[in-house]
């Protein structure tokens, strides 16, 4: 085994020593939920999600959503994270801020029944679910180990969401649905060198690459007021490879091979139960993430250098509690909603040699939801969420602690045609 | 070993800027059976996924839900003095939705359209300007097609549609650190990070159609321009050492600073303007004409600008560097705007009350935008015919699940490069004379259901 190079605090100093967003770089709704009902309810909604975000909740849930509809929509995600101190180019003490962008971006949802007649009729219902943050497609921040950095938050909201997925009635009972999760992975290399003439040019070839992750879903009705959800997403990675050559340069230099994890979800099963009494509608479950499938953030550029040390991650169990209260009137119903879950960390405390930083979270999310149904207008709804994720201040083993909150804000609006 | 002696060194590539290729393989092959069976001459005609790219004013016409899948596959045979130049096949998926409806008592209409090839999302290559490539054909095609669009119909016969196609492009910093061995740099020990960006690229389409009587419709639509840079920016320091480990009699350098910076274009798409007329002069006919205006004018060369310094600190006395050769330098590729023109008809014949065929056929004649390639750059291209012919199955009834009919489309593609010679002006030029010609064909099948 090579050693791990030993660490120049020079380097750590001139690094500007923030606590950065990091390498895993999961998406938005693994870590707040997608749309705008399911953050309201600390991400529940397997056994509940009837509208386009069935599509990443449940896809069995599609079944019962409106027969043709389009959501967009807007979401905001900021953080105030405080971690190790971070240093200037001179090494002097700078503040904690760790500056984590906030993650920003659009909703886009749609949902269609397939008008099939007979047998078929009103069974299957297909449903797109978008989420484009304002800039980016993916973000990928890989960074040294040794350098402090939030592994599991931050850069990890920076990360398209392109969902489609169909549901379709089994029987009365029972729905089932499938459907996938895409996202761009970068593969290519620059070639740099200098031609007959002797003078410097360059050639590249990259390719984006998409992957795939299946999500497969299902639903039963116990009886009139009491459902059980199931859905299962599968890992969605997205790396970053990028290979440079040189050649015929004055200082020759090694292939290096840049290569990382932009974009991490884990496989995931969810189970949840959802009851109605009334016009309240309670919700709750588990969801099992299996983070121990991790390969790391990152991989040896040369062929000479020392492999990066293991990430030090495991499977988790979440809990979630979530409820949801209707106000019915002429022509509108009013939905207030709230919810709580526990998610602990996957990741190990923080190491000299793998600052890699992670915090149990309590998410706690509020909501409401408008929707308006009057003959003379066609069916609209607008949702807002708010939600606040505390993470829960944790002291790692390089002697740095950890601490912070997360807001997720959001509205969409959605209208039947 | 004091901190100096270490090598740190430091490759930025900021911003590294990758994107889907140089222009719209719909553009080349067609999107859809039907619409490629016709020449692609579909500005004033397509109700079907296909407006999606066409014309969106015209996902509004319909009156059910139309999804619509297919694949398809084209290859060429291009050649240089006759040597096959193995330009990659394109094949992939192609589907879209059209879903009208009522909203507020206006017609309206959702359209989704994806061109998705088998192998990747997109694929970017810059290459020497000296190398011949077939510029329109060698890896413009490699991408993805990814629009949603909406349209009105706000008054009788007008339809409205406009929409955003999107792709990517890659942004990214790079930092290498670690010890460089000179010259044995397969010894060197390098670690990176990364700051990269997958950004997301947004370009309009938007378009009208107008039928002023039962018979003819009119439609003009306009497709915008993008352009990805490719720009890399590479900055090595620290120390450099002529053996492994950096020790007082290895170390060659101390401080040294190291700048590689390329800058490139790629994924140029012109912008466009079409104009086009649909006409029915009976039940079983619609002859579609279309004229595009496409403004290669802005092209860029997608040759790569190249930038280079080096400055060491040397330490060790024998240790020698080479002078730093010049960059190369890029010539302007000096494309033209071209005017393309294209015609389809379809003729529809019942059989039976149940079966109702289609056939098709369509030409186009696409100039080449590129000037004679008489110099140093070798962007191969040529005036070139497009012949297109395609049938279509129309089956009603066939089960009570559907409500409406069953469609399947399939069509052939030919597109003809006649030879031409490529003499160039300097007798010494390195690639010298070469002659140029080659066919395209391409074949597909789509299968669509109304609800």
């Amino acid at each position: 085994m090579i050693p791990s190079p030993p660490v120049d605090r020079r380097w750590l100093a001139t690094a500007a020593l923030s606590l950065a967003p990091a390498a895993v770089h999961a998406s938005a709704e693994d870590v707040v939920g997608y749309g705008t009902r399911s953050p309201a309810m600390a991400g529940a909604g397997a056994a509940s999600a009837t509208e386009y975000d069935a599509v990443y909740l449940n896809p069995a849930g599609l079944v019962d959503a409106e027969p043709r509809a389009m959501t967009y929509g807007f979401v905001a995600t900021h953080f105030d994270v405080s971690g190790p101190e971070r240093l200037d180019t001179l090494g002097r003490p700078v503040g904690t801020d760790p500056r984590i962008e906030p993650a920003r971006g659009a909703i886009i949802g749609v949902t269609l029944r397939i008008p099939f007649e007979a047998s078929w009729k009103d069974r299957v219902t297909l449903g797109m679910g978008f989420y484009t943050p304002t800039n980016v497609v993916v973000r990928g921040d890989i960074l040294l180990p040794e350098e402090p950095q939030m592994l599991l938050l931050g850069s990890r909201m920076q990360s398209v969401a392109i969902q489609i997925a169909l549901g379709a009635r089994v029987t009365d009972r029972l729905s089932v649905g499938a459907g996938f999760r895409a996202l761009a992975e970068l593969v290519g290399a620059i070639h740099v060198s200098t031609d007959a003439a002797g003078r410097i040019y360059s050639r590249s070839d990259s390719e984006l690459v998409a992957t795939y992750a299946p999500t497969f879903g299902a639903r039963y009705l116990l009886d009139d007021r009491t459902t059980l959800g199931l859905a299962f997403r599968g890992t969605l990675e997205g790396t970053f490879d990028y290979d440079i050559y040189t050649e015929n340069l004055p200082l020759p230099l090694p292939p290096m091979n840049v290569e990382g994890i932009a974009q991490y979800d884990p496989m995931t099963l969810v189970l949840e139960g959802a009851r109605r009494f009334g016009p309240l509608l309670v919700e709750g479950g588990l969801a099992w993430k299996s983070w121990s499938d991790y390969p790391g953030p990152t991989v040896a550029t040369t062929t000479s250098a020392a492999q990066p040390p293991a990430a030090d991650i495991s499977d988790i169990v979440v809990p979630r509690a979530a409820a949801e209260w209707e106000i019915r009137s002429p022509g509108a119903s009013l939905f207030v909603r709230g919810g709580l879950a526990y998610e602990a960390s996957p990741l190990g405390p923080g190491r000299e040699i793998a600052r890699w930083y992670d915090n149990d979270r309590l998410q706690i999310g509020s909501g409401l939801g408008l929707a308006i149904h009057r003959a003379d207008l066609p069916p609209i709804r607008l949702d807002v969420h708010e939600q606040v994720q505390w993470l829960l201040p944790r002291d790692h083993a390089d002697a740095q602690s950890t601490s912070g909150l997360l807001w997720s804000t959001g509205v969409t609006a959605a209208v039947s045609f | 070993m004091r901190p100096g002696r270490t090598l740190l060194a430091v490759v930025a590539l900021a911003p590294l800027s990758t994107s889907p290729a140089a222009a719209n393989p719909l553009d080349a092959f067609g999107f859809g059976s039907r619409a490629a069976g016709m020449a692609s001459a579909q500005t004033a005609d397509a109700t079907d996924f296909s407006a999606n790219y066409y014309n969106p004013a015209g996902l509004v016409r319909g009156d059910e839900l139309r999804i619509d899948v297919g694949w398809f596959y084209a290859d060429s045979d291009l050649s240089l003095s006759g040597e096959d130049t193995n330009v990659d096949p394109v094949h992939g998926l192609v589907a879209g939705i059209a879903a009208p409806g009522r909203a507020f008592g206006v017609p309206i209409a959702f359209g989704l359209g994806l061109h998705l090839p088998d192998d990747r999302v997109s694929r970017v290559r810059s290459i020497r300007q000296q190398q011949p490539r077939w510029e329109m054909y060698d890896n413009r095609n490699q991408r993805l097609y990814l629009a949603a669009n909406l349209a009105i119909e706000p008054l009788p016969g007008l339809a409205i549609g406009g929409g955003l196609a999107f792709m990517s492009s890659t942004k990214g910093t790079l930092d290498v650190s670690g010890e460089v061995v000179f010259p044995a740099a397969d010894e060197s020990e390098l670690r990176h990070r990364v700051d990269a960006d997958l950004t997301a690229v947004r370009y309009p389409q938007a378009g009208v159609r107008w039928a002023p009587r039962d018979w003819i419709e009119l439609g003009v639509v306009y497709r915008g321009e993008f352009q990805l840079d490719l720009d890399i920016l590479a900055s090595l320091e620290g120390s450099v050492a002529t053996e492994r480990g950096c020790d007082e009699s290895a170390c060659a350098v101390a401080d040294g600073v190291l700048i590689l910076e390329t800058h490139s274009v790629n994924a140029f798409l012109p912008q466009q303007v079409a104009g086009g007329v649909a006409l029915s002069p009976d039940d079983r006919t619609r002859i579609a004409l279309d004229l595009t205006w496409v403004d290669w004018s802005a092209y860029r060369s997608p040759t790569a600008k190249v930038f280079y310094d080096l400055e060491l600190d040397i330490h060790l006395e024998s240790f020698e560097v080479p002078p730093i050769p010049p960059p190369s330098l890029v010539v302007p590729a000096n494309f033209h705007d071209t005017f393309v023109p294209r015609i389809g008809a379809e003729r529809t014949f019942p059989l039976g009350r149940t079966v109702t065929i289609a056939g098709r056929l369509g030409w186009a004649y696409e100039p080449s935008p590129a000037p004679p390639q008489t110099g140093i750059t070798n962007f191969v291209d040529a005036d070139r015919h497009h012949v297109t012919a395609g049938a279509g199955v129309l089956l009603s009834g066939i089960t009570p699940v559907l409500p409406g009919p069953l469609r399947i489309d399939a069509h052939a593609h030919l597109i003809a490069i006649p030879e031409q010679s490529i003499d160039k002006t300097d007798p010494a030029d390195t690639v010298g004379d070469y002659r140029a010609s080659g066919t395209v064909t391409s074949f597909g099948a789509t299968v669509g259901a109304d609800f």
